[in-house]
Protein backbone atom coordinates (compact mmCIF):
# COMPACT_ATOMS: atom_id res chain seq x y z
CA UNK A 1 0.00 0.00 0.00
CA UNK A 2 2.57 2.66 1.31
CA UNK A 3 5.57 1.57 -0.73
CA UNK A 4 7.32 4.69 -2.09
CA UNK A 5 11.12 5.75 -2.78
CA UNK A 6 11.22 7.11 1.06
CA UNK A 7 9.82 4.44 2.64
CA UNK A 8 11.81 1.74 0.34
CA UNK A 9 10.66 -0.75 -2.08
CA UNK A 10 9.28 -3.66 0.48
CA UNK A 11 11.00 -6.70 -0.49
CA UNK A 12 10.76 -5.48 -4.17
CA UNK A 13 7.16 -5.11 -4.21
CA UNK A 14 8.02 -1.39 -5.56
CA UNK A 15 7.84 2.08 -4.84
CA UNK A 16 4.32 2.89 -6.65
CA UNK A 17 1.70 2.89 -3.52
CA UNK A 18 2.41 5.81 -1.98
CA UNK A 19 -0.62 5.53 0.57
CA UNK A 20 -0.05 7.58 3.93
CA UNK A 21 -3.42 6.65 5.16
CA UNK A 22 -4.93 3.63 4.81
CA UNK A 23 -8.97 3.62 6.10
CA UNK A 24 -10.87 0.31 5.90
CA UNK A 25 -14.75 1.38 6.88
CA UNK A 26 -15.59 -2.73 6.58
CA UNK A 27 -17.16 -5.20 8.83
CA UNK A 28 -14.24 -7.05 10.47
CA UNK A 29 -11.50 -4.37 9.92
CA UNK A 30 -9.51 -6.64 12.34
CA UNK A 31 -9.88 -9.23 14.81
CA UNK A 32 -9.17 -8.84 18.28
CA UNK A 33 -6.92 -11.68 18.54
CA UNK A 34 -4.88 -10.88 15.22
CA UNK A 35 -4.48 -6.79 15.22
CA UNK A 36 -0.57 -6.85 14.13
CA UNK A 37 -0.91 -10.21 12.10
CA UNK A 38 -3.66 -8.87 10.09
CA UNK A 39 -1.91 -5.84 9.06
CA UNK A 40 1.77 -6.26 9.72
CA UNK A 41 2.60 -7.17 5.96
CA UNK A 42 -0.06 -4.79 4.09
CA UNK A 43 1.28 -1.37 5.56
CA UNK A 44 4.89 -1.33 3.95
CA UNK A 45 5.80 2.48 4.19
CA UNK A 46 1.80 3.44 4.73
CA UNK A 47 1.61 5.99 7.62
CA UNK A 48 -1.00 4.32 9.93
CA UNK A 49 -4.19 2.06 9.23
CA UNK A 50 -7.36 3.16 10.89
CA UNK A 51 -10.32 0.22 10.74
CA UNK A 52 -12.68 -1.22 12.98
CA UNK A 53 -12.17 -3.95 15.66
CA UNK A 54 -15.64 -5.46 16.93
CA UNK A 55 -15.23 -7.74 19.79
CA UNK A 56 -18.70 -8.70 19.96
CA UNK A 57 -21.39 -8.14 16.96
CA UNK A 58 -20.04 -5.93 13.77
CA UNK A 59 -19.53 -2.74 12.41
CA UNK A 60 -22.94 -1.01 11.31
CA UNK A 61 -23.13 0.55 8.06
CA UNK A 62 -23.78 3.94 8.09
CA UNK A 63 -23.72 6.74 6.35
CA UNK A 64 -21.50 9.46 8.22
CA UNK A 65 -18.47 7.88 9.78
CA UNK A 66 -16.55 9.29 7.04
CA UNK A 67 -18.38 12.57 7.21
CA UNK A 68 -17.53 12.64 11.02
CA UNK A 69 -14.03 11.80 9.96
CA UNK A 70 -13.36 14.29 7.46
CA UNK A 71 -15.16 16.84 9.31
CA UNK A 72 -11.97 16.43 11.92
CA UNK A 73 -9.97 17.85 8.91
CA UNK A 74 -12.12 21.17 8.46
CA UNK A 75 -12.61 21.67 12.14
CA UNK A 76 -9.15 21.67 13.24
CA UNK A 77 -5.99 20.92 10.37
CA UNK A 78 -3.39 20.82 13.03
CA UNK A 79 -5.57 17.99 15.11
CA UNK A 80 -4.13 14.35 15.14
CA UNK A 81 -5.68 11.99 12.06
CA UNK A 82 -5.92 8.57 14.51
CA UNK A 83 -7.77 11.17 16.88
CA UNK A 84 -10.46 12.20 14.34
CA UNK A 85 -10.99 8.45 12.80
CA UNK A 86 -11.01 7.15 16.49
CA UNK A 87 -13.63 9.47 18.07
CA UNK A 88 -16.10 9.26 14.76
CA UNK A 89 -17.44 6.82 17.44
CA UNK A 90 -18.85 9.42 19.74
CA UNK A 91 -21.02 11.43 17.33
CA UNK A 92 -22.35 8.05 15.34
CA UNK A 93 -25.91 6.91 16.59
CA UNK A 94 -25.03 3.80 18.81
CA UNK A 95 -21.48 4.34 18.29
CA UNK A 96 -21.23 2.81 14.68
CA UNK A 97 -20.59 -0.72 15.89
CA UNK A 98 -23.65 -3.13 16.09
CA UNK A 99 -22.78 -4.82 20.02
CA UNK A 100 -19.01 -4.06 21.59
CA UNK A 101 -16.00 -2.90 19.75
CA UNK A 102 -13.32 -0.32 19.32
CA UNK A 103 -12.04 2.12 16.51
CA UNK A 104 -8.43 1.11 15.57
CA UNK A 105 -5.67 2.70 13.99
CA UNK A 106 -1.67 1.16 13.96
CA UNK A 107 1.26 2.71 12.64
CA UNK A 108 4.29 0.49 12.36
CA UNK A 109 8.08 1.69 11.53
CA UNK A 110 11.81 1.03 12.47
CA UNK A 111 11.70 2.64 15.87
CA UNK A 112 9.27 2.85 18.84
CA UNK A 113 9.40 6.64 18.46
CA UNK A 114 8.75 6.74 14.55
CA UNK A 115 5.36 4.60 15.23
CA UNK A 116 4.28 6.85 18.15
CA UNK A 117 4.77 9.70 15.94
CA UNK A 118 2.72 8.36 13.24
CA UNK A 119 -0.47 8.28 15.45
CA UNK A 120 0.72 12.01 16.66
CA UNK A 121 0.63 13.16 13.15
CA UNK A 122 -1.71 16.27 12.23
CA UNK A 123 -3.62 16.18 8.78
CA UNK A 124 -1.07 18.57 7.09
CA UNK A 125 1.88 16.53 8.58
CA UNK A 126 -0.05 13.18 7.08
CA UNK A 127 0.74 14.88 3.95
CA UNK A 128 4.80 14.44 4.62
CA UNK A 129 6.24 11.62 2.63
CA UNK A 130 9.21 12.10 4.12
CA UNK A 131 7.87 10.55 6.91
CA UNK A 132 6.86 7.30 5.28
CA UNK A 133 7.33 3.82 7.46
CA UNK A 134 11.37 2.79 7.01
CA UNK A 135 10.36 -0.31 8.63
CA UNK A 136 7.65 -2.57 10.78
CA UNK A 137 9.73 -3.75 13.57
CA UNK A 138 7.64 -1.78 15.91
CA UNK A 139 4.27 -0.62 15.97
CA UNK A 140 1.98 2.20 17.75
CA UNK A 141 -1.52 1.33 18.43
CA UNK A 142 -4.87 2.66 19.48
CA UNK A 143 -7.79 2.15 20.55
CA UNK A 144 -11.46 3.76 21.67
CA UNK A 145 -13.77 1.31 22.78
CA UNK A 146 -17.21 1.55 22.70
CA UNK A 147 -17.31 -0.08 26.72
CA UNK A 148 -16.10 1.82 29.77
CA UNK A 149 -13.34 -0.12 31.73
CA UNK A 150 -10.86 0.34 34.35
CA UNK A 151 -8.86 -3.10 33.36
CA UNK A 152 -5.44 -1.68 33.03
CA UNK A 153 -4.48 -5.49 31.99
CA UNK A 154 -4.58 -7.59 28.17
CA UNK A 155 -7.85 -9.11 29.50
CA UNK A 156 -9.98 -5.95 28.61
CA UNK A 157 -9.93 -7.65 24.97
CA UNK A 158 -8.49 -10.50 23.66
CA UNK A 159 -4.98 -9.55 22.85
CA UNK A 160 -3.59 -12.93 22.23
CA UNK B 1 0.76 65.63 2.41
CA UNK B 2 2.13 64.52 4.98
CA UNK B 3 -1.37 63.54 6.32
CA UNK B 4 -2.31 62.06 3.45
CA UNK B 5 0.43 59.54 3.17
CA UNK B 6 -0.01 58.56 6.38
CA UNK B 7 -3.70 57.30 5.29
CA UNK B 8 -2.83 55.66 2.44
CA UNK B 9 -0.18 53.86 4.61
CA UNK B 10 -3.24 53.01 7.47
CA UNK B 11 -4.93 51.62 4.34
CA UNK B 12 -2.59 49.69 3.05
CA UNK B 13 -2.00 48.27 6.67
CA UNK B 14 -5.58 47.37 6.83
CA UNK B 15 -5.71 45.71 3.64
CA UNK B 16 -3.01 43.12 4.66
CA UNK B 17 -4.92 42.20 8.20
CA UNK B 18 -8.04 41.81 5.99
CA UNK B 19 -8.95 38.56 6.49
CA UNK B 20 -12.22 36.67 5.22
CA UNK B 21 -15.33 38.17 7.06
CA UNK B 22 -16.04 35.88 10.40
CA UNK B 23 -19.98 35.60 10.53
CA UNK B 24 -21.41 36.15 14.23
CA UNK B 25 -21.44 32.76 16.23
CA UNK B 26 -25.04 32.03 17.67
CA UNK B 27 -25.38 32.53 20.98
CA UNK B 28 -24.49 30.09 23.18
CA UNK B 29 -27.22 28.27 26.28
CA UNK B 30 -30.80 27.11 25.74
CA UNK B 31 -32.37 27.19 22.31
CA UNK B 32 -35.46 28.40 23.44
CA UNK B 33 -38.95 27.29 21.43
CA UNK B 34 -42.89 28.19 21.58
CA UNK B 35 -45.40 26.21 20.50
CA UNK B 36 -44.84 23.08 22.41
CA UNK B 37 -41.73 22.26 20.15
CA UNK B 38 -38.29 21.08 22.09
CA UNK B 39 -35.54 22.86 23.42
CA UNK B 40 -32.25 22.32 22.22
CA UNK B 41 -28.70 23.40 23.67
CA UNK B 42 -26.34 25.61 22.09
CA UNK B 43 -22.99 25.20 22.83
CA UNK B 44 -19.90 27.99 22.03
CA UNK B 45 -16.69 29.09 22.15
CA UNK B 46 -14.56 29.71 24.99
CA UNK B 47 -17.02 31.78 26.84
CA UNK B 48 -18.69 28.98 27.68
CA UNK B 49 -16.13 25.93 27.07
CA UNK B 50 -13.69 24.52 29.33
CA UNK B 51 -11.86 23.19 26.07
CA UNK B 52 -8.69 25.27 26.16
CA UNK B 53 -7.54 26.52 22.95
CA UNK B 54 -4.03 28.42 24.23
CA UNK B 55 -1.73 31.42 23.38
CA UNK B 56 -2.59 33.39 20.15
CA UNK B 57 -6.30 32.65 19.87
CA UNK B 58 -8.16 33.80 16.75
CA UNK B 59 -11.50 34.23 15.26
CA UNK B 60 -11.39 32.26 11.82
CA UNK B 61 -13.88 31.52 8.68
CA UNK B 62 -13.21 28.52 6.86
CA UNK B 63 -14.64 25.29 5.57
CA UNK B 64 -18.19 26.14 6.90
CA UNK B 65 -16.83 26.33 10.38
CA UNK B 66 -16.14 29.67 12.27
CA UNK B 67 -13.35 28.68 14.49
CA UNK B 68 -11.58 29.87 17.20
CA UNK B 69 -8.29 28.74 17.08
CA UNK B 70 -4.65 28.95 19.33
CA UNK B 71 -1.64 27.26 19.78
CA UNK B 72 -3.55 24.54 21.69
CA UNK B 73 -6.04 23.63 19.84
CA UNK B 74 -9.45 24.86 17.98
CA UNK B 75 -13.72 25.06 19.21
CA UNK B 76 -15.04 24.93 15.65
CA UNK B 77 -18.88 26.09 15.08
CA UNK B 78 -20.79 25.00 12.50
CA UNK B 79 -22.02 28.39 10.73
CA UNK B 80 -24.62 26.02 8.95
CA UNK B 81 -26.03 23.82 11.89
CA UNK B 82 -24.45 24.90 15.25
CA UNK B 83 -23.12 21.71 15.78
CA UNK B 84 -19.58 22.32 17.59
CA UNK B 85 -16.41 20.34 18.30
CA UNK B 86 -13.79 21.70 20.19
CA UNK B 87 -10.00 19.58 18.72
CA UNK B 88 -6.92 19.58 20.25
CA UNK B 89 -4.00 20.55 18.22
CA UNK B 90 -1.83 16.72 17.46
CA UNK B 91 0.79 18.13 20.23
CA UNK B 92 -1.76 19.89 22.81
CA UNK B 93 -0.07 19.49 26.26
CA UNK B 94 -3.86 18.41 27.48
CA UNK B 95 -3.54 15.17 25.73
CA UNK B 96 -0.84 14.22 27.95
CA UNK B 97 -2.52 14.65 30.87
CA UNK B 98 -4.35 11.59 32.58
CA UNK B 99 -8.12 10.81 32.86
CA UNK B 100 -10.61 12.90 35.33
CA UNK B 101 -12.16 11.01 37.96
CA UNK B 102 -11.09 7.78 39.24
CA UNK B 103 -14.00 5.79 37.84
CA UNK B 104 -15.55 6.17 33.96
CA UNK B 105 -18.29 7.16 36.41
CA UNK B 106 -16.98 10.05 38.02
CA UNK B 107 -16.35 10.77 34.40
CA UNK B 108 -19.67 10.60 33.23
CA UNK B 109 -21.14 12.61 36.19
CA UNK B 110 -18.61 15.19 35.41
CA UNK B 111 -19.71 15.75 31.68
CA UNK B 112 -23.30 15.89 32.63
CA UNK B 113 -23.01 17.97 34.97
CA UNK B 114 -20.77 20.48 32.63
CA UNK B 115 -23.05 20.45 30.13
CA UNK B 116 -26.46 20.47 32.07
CA UNK B 117 -24.59 23.32 33.69
CA UNK B 118 -24.25 25.46 30.77
CA UNK B 119 -28.15 25.15 29.82
CA UNK B 120 -28.51 21.27 28.34
CA UNK B 121 -32.09 20.48 29.77
CA UNK B 122 -31.53 17.71 32.14
CA UNK B 123 -35.11 15.93 31.10
CA UNK B 124 -33.51 15.23 27.52
CA UNK B 125 -30.40 13.39 29.15
CA UNK B 126 -31.38 9.61 28.44
CA UNK B 127 -28.17 8.06 30.39
CA UNK B 128 -24.84 8.64 29.54
CA UNK B 129 -21.99 6.04 28.13
CA UNK B 130 -18.44 6.15 28.32
CA UNK B 131 -15.94 5.09 25.70
CA UNK B 132 -12.43 3.80 27.23
CA UNK B 133 -9.55 5.18 24.96
CA UNK B 134 -6.48 2.53 25.09
CA UNK B 135 -3.03 2.63 23.70
CA UNK B 136 0.37 0.50 22.97
CA UNK B 137 3.49 0.74 21.71
CA UNK B 138 6.12 -1.78 21.47
CA UNK B 139 7.88 -4.94 19.12
CA UNK B 140 5.89 -6.39 16.40
CA UNK B 141 7.20 -9.58 17.00
CA UNK B 142 6.57 -9.27 20.79
CA UNK B 143 2.50 -8.44 21.06
CA UNK B 144 1.99 -11.54 23.85
CA UNK B 145 3.63 -8.96 26.04
CA UNK B 146 1.44 -6.35 24.91
CA UNK B 147 -0.32 -4.25 28.00
CA UNK B 148 -2.67 -1.54 26.93
CA UNK B 149 -2.47 1.51 28.46
CA UNK B 150 -5.79 3.18 29.92
CA UNK B 151 -5.08 6.74 28.67
CA UNK B 152 -8.65 8.95 28.76
CA UNK B 153 -12.14 8.36 28.85
CA UNK B 154 -14.88 9.76 26.46
CA UNK B 155 -18.57 10.21 27.52
CA UNK B 156 -21.26 10.79 25.42
CA UNK B 157 -24.76 12.14 26.60
CA UNK B 158 -27.49 10.52 24.83
CA UNK B 159 -31.00 12.34 24.40
CA UNK B 160 -34.43 11.28 25.24
CA UNK B 161 -38.19 12.91 24.80
CA UNK B 162 -40.26 11.45 26.54
CA UNK B 163 -39.20 7.99 26.00
CA UNK B 164 -37.84 8.34 23.06
CA UNK B 165 -34.62 8.58 21.84
CA UNK B 166 -33.39 10.77 19.70
CA UNK B 167 -29.95 8.89 18.37
CA UNK B 168 -28.56 11.76 16.00
CA UNK B 169 -28.15 14.26 18.86
CA UNK B 170 -24.77 13.94 21.08
CA UNK B 171 -23.13 15.94 23.98
CA UNK B 172 -19.85 14.22 24.34
CA UNK B 173 -16.30 15.30 25.91
CA UNK B 174 -13.15 13.95 27.38
CA UNK B 175 -12.00 15.77 30.10
CA UNK B 176 -8.14 15.77 32.20
CA UNK B 177 -7.72 15.14 35.41
CA UNK B 178 -7.58 18.61 36.09
CA UNK B 179 -11.60 19.17 35.05
CA UNK B 180 -10.40 21.23 31.66
CA UNK B 181 -11.83 19.67 28.41
CA UNK B 182 -9.81 17.77 25.95
CA UNK B 183 -11.97 17.42 23.55
CA UNK B 184 -15.89 17.88 22.79
CA UNK B 185 -18.63 17.79 19.98
CA UNK B 186 -21.71 19.07 20.68
CA UNK B 187 -25.07 18.79 18.54
CA UNK B 188 -28.26 19.58 20.22
CA UNK B 189 -31.31 20.94 17.69
CA UNK B 190 -34.50 21.91 18.86
CA UNK B 191 -36.96 19.74 17.64
CA UNK B 192 -40.53 20.83 16.40
CA UNK B 193 -43.54 19.42 18.51
CA UNK B 194 -45.11 17.29 15.17
CA UNK B 195 -42.09 15.19 15.27
CA UNK B 196 -42.55 14.22 18.97
CA UNK B 197 -46.31 13.71 18.22
CA UNK B 198 -45.41 11.31 15.42
CA UNK B 199 -43.50 9.52 17.82
CA UNK B 200 -46.29 9.10 20.07
CA UNK B 201 -48.48 7.96 17.71
CA UNK B 202 -46.38 5.34 16.22
CA UNK B 203 -45.51 3.79 19.86
CA UNK B 204 -49.52 4.01 19.98
CA UNK B 205 -49.86 2.29 16.67
CA UNK B 206 -47.30 -0.70 18.04
CA UNK B 207 -48.81 -0.81 21.54
CA UNK B 208 -51.78 -2.21 19.58
CA UNK B 209 -52.26 -6.01 18.01
CA UNK B 210 -54.31 -4.95 15.53
CA UNK B 211 -52.72 -1.25 14.37
CA UNK B 212 -49.31 -2.82 14.87
CA UNK B 213 -50.52 -6.32 12.11
CA UNK B 214 -51.32 -2.46 9.91
CA UNK B 215 -48.67 -0.99 9.91
CA UNK B 216 -46.57 -4.48 9.93
CA UNK B 217 -48.09 -5.47 6.71
CA UNK B 218 -47.01 -2.21 5.37
CA UNK B 219 -43.28 -2.72 5.86
CA UNK B 220 -40.95 -4.49 3.51
CA UNK B 221 -38.87 -5.77 6.78
CA UNK B 222 -39.34 -7.63 10.01
CA UNK B 223 -40.75 -4.90 12.24
CA UNK B 224 -40.64 -7.39 15.26
CA UNK B 225 -37.05 -5.60 16.76
CA UNK B 226 -38.50 -2.14 15.55
CA UNK B 227 -37.95 0.63 17.85
CA UNK B 228 -39.17 4.05 17.82
CA UNK B 229 -36.77 7.01 17.60
CA UNK B 230 -36.70 10.33 16.31
CA UNK B 231 -34.32 11.12 13.73
CA UNK B 232 -32.51 14.02 12.66
CA UNK B 233 -29.75 15.75 9.98
CA UNK B 234 -26.14 14.62 11.56
CA UNK B 235 -23.96 17.15 12.33
CA UNK B 236 -22.33 16.79 9.13
CA UNK B 237 -25.51 18.47 7.45
CA UNK B 238 -26.60 22.18 6.87
CA UNK B 239 -30.12 21.01 5.55
CA UNK B 240 -32.16 20.48 8.93
CA UNK B 241 -34.68 17.37 8.52
CA UNK B 242 -36.28 15.22 11.29
CA UNK B 243 -39.21 12.65 11.42
CA UNK B 244 -40.47 10.17 13.83
CA UNK B 245 -39.57 6.63 12.50
CA UNK B 246 -39.66 2.69 13.51
CA UNK B 247 -36.12 1.93 13.09
CA UNK B 248 -35.58 -1.22 12.12
CA UNK B 249 -31.84 -2.94 12.22
CA UNK B 250 -31.41 -5.43 9.42
CA UNK B 251 -28.13 -7.70 8.22
CA UNK B 252 -26.28 -6.50 5.08
CA UNK B 253 -24.90 -9.52 3.46
CA UNK B 254 -22.08 -9.50 1.11
CA UNK B 255 -23.18 -9.58 -2.69
CA UNK B 256 -21.44 -13.09 -2.96
CA UNK B 257 -23.53 -14.63 0.15
CA UNK B 258 -27.02 -13.09 -1.38
CA UNK B 259 -26.28 -14.47 -4.84
CA UNK B 260 -25.50 -18.24 -3.18
CA UNK B 261 -28.35 -20.53 -3.96
CA UNK B 262 -28.78 -21.83 -0.22
CA UNK B 263 -28.98 -17.81 0.92
CA UNK B 264 -31.27 -17.23 3.77
CA UNK B 265 -31.59 -14.09 5.68
CA UNK B 266 -29.81 -14.51 9.27
CA UNK B 267 -32.44 -14.31 12.03
CA UNK B 268 -30.24 -12.07 14.31
CA UNK B 269 -28.71 -8.69 13.95
CA UNK B 270 -25.59 -10.48 15.89
CA UNK B 271 -22.89 -10.64 14.01
CA UNK B 272 -22.58 -9.69 10.33
CA UNK B 273 -22.69 -5.67 9.11
CA UNK B 274 -25.87 -4.55 9.78
CA UNK B 275 -27.65 -1.08 8.68
CA UNK B 276 -30.68 0.55 10.33
CA UNK B 277 -33.57 1.53 8.46
CA UNK B 278 -36.11 4.03 8.74
CA UNK B 279 -39.69 3.95 8.51
CA UNK B 280 -42.65 6.87 9.49
CA UNK B 281 -45.67 7.02 11.03
CA UNK B 282 -47.52 6.01 7.82
CA UNK B 283 -44.86 2.87 6.71
CA UNK B 284 -43.09 4.77 4.19
CA UNK B 285 -39.23 4.24 4.06
CA UNK B 286 -37.35 7.33 4.63
CA UNK B 287 -33.92 8.69 4.34
CA UNK B 288 -32.18 11.17 6.29
CA UNK B 289 -29.51 13.98 4.20
CA UNK B 290 -26.27 12.00 4.97
CA UNK B 291 -28.27 8.79 3.81
CA UNK B 292 -28.54 10.55 0.44
CA UNK B 293 -25.17 10.47 -1.25
CA UNK B 294 -24.87 14.12 -3.14
CA UNK B 295 -21.06 14.21 -3.98
CA UNK B 296 -21.52 16.82 -6.18
CA UNK B 297 -22.87 19.46 -3.03
CA UNK B 298 -19.48 17.72 -1.06
CA UNK B 299 -16.69 18.54 -3.24
CA UNK B 300 -14.61 22.00 -2.25
CA UNK B 301 -15.46 24.33 -4.70
CA UNK B 302 -11.80 24.13 -5.98
CA UNK B 303 -8.82 21.41 -5.41
CA UNK B 304 -6.85 24.22 -3.88
CA UNK B 305 -8.79 24.62 -1.05
CA UNK B 306 -6.83 20.92 0.41
CA UNK B 307 -3.42 22.42 -0.73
Amino acid sequence: MGESPNSGNWRNVGTNGGTNLVVLDASFGVLATYWVRQTISAMAGAHMLATIMPVTGDTANVADRGGYFAGGWAQNPDGAVSDAWLTTMNSIPGSGINGGGCNFVIAYDNSPDRAGRHLSESWSELRNDGWDAQGNQFYSARWLCNWPSTIRDKSIFELQ
Amino acid sequence: MRKHSNGIAALIFLASCATPQVPPAPRPGLIAVSNGDVPGYQHGGTEVSKFVTGDHTEWIFQHGYIRQAGDEGTIAISAGNGSVFSVPNATASALRSPAYGASPQDHERYVRDYFVGRGLPASQVKNARTMTLLEATGRADEINNTIPRLTAYYSVLERDIDGVAVPDSFAWARVNTDGRVVQEGVYWPSLPARAVADAMKLRDLLARPATRQALSARLPVDAASGVVTIRHSSANEDEFEVFASLDVAVHVPAPSTRAAPNYRPLQSIAGGPVVVRHFDVNGQERLLPQERLNLRDKLPATGKELQ
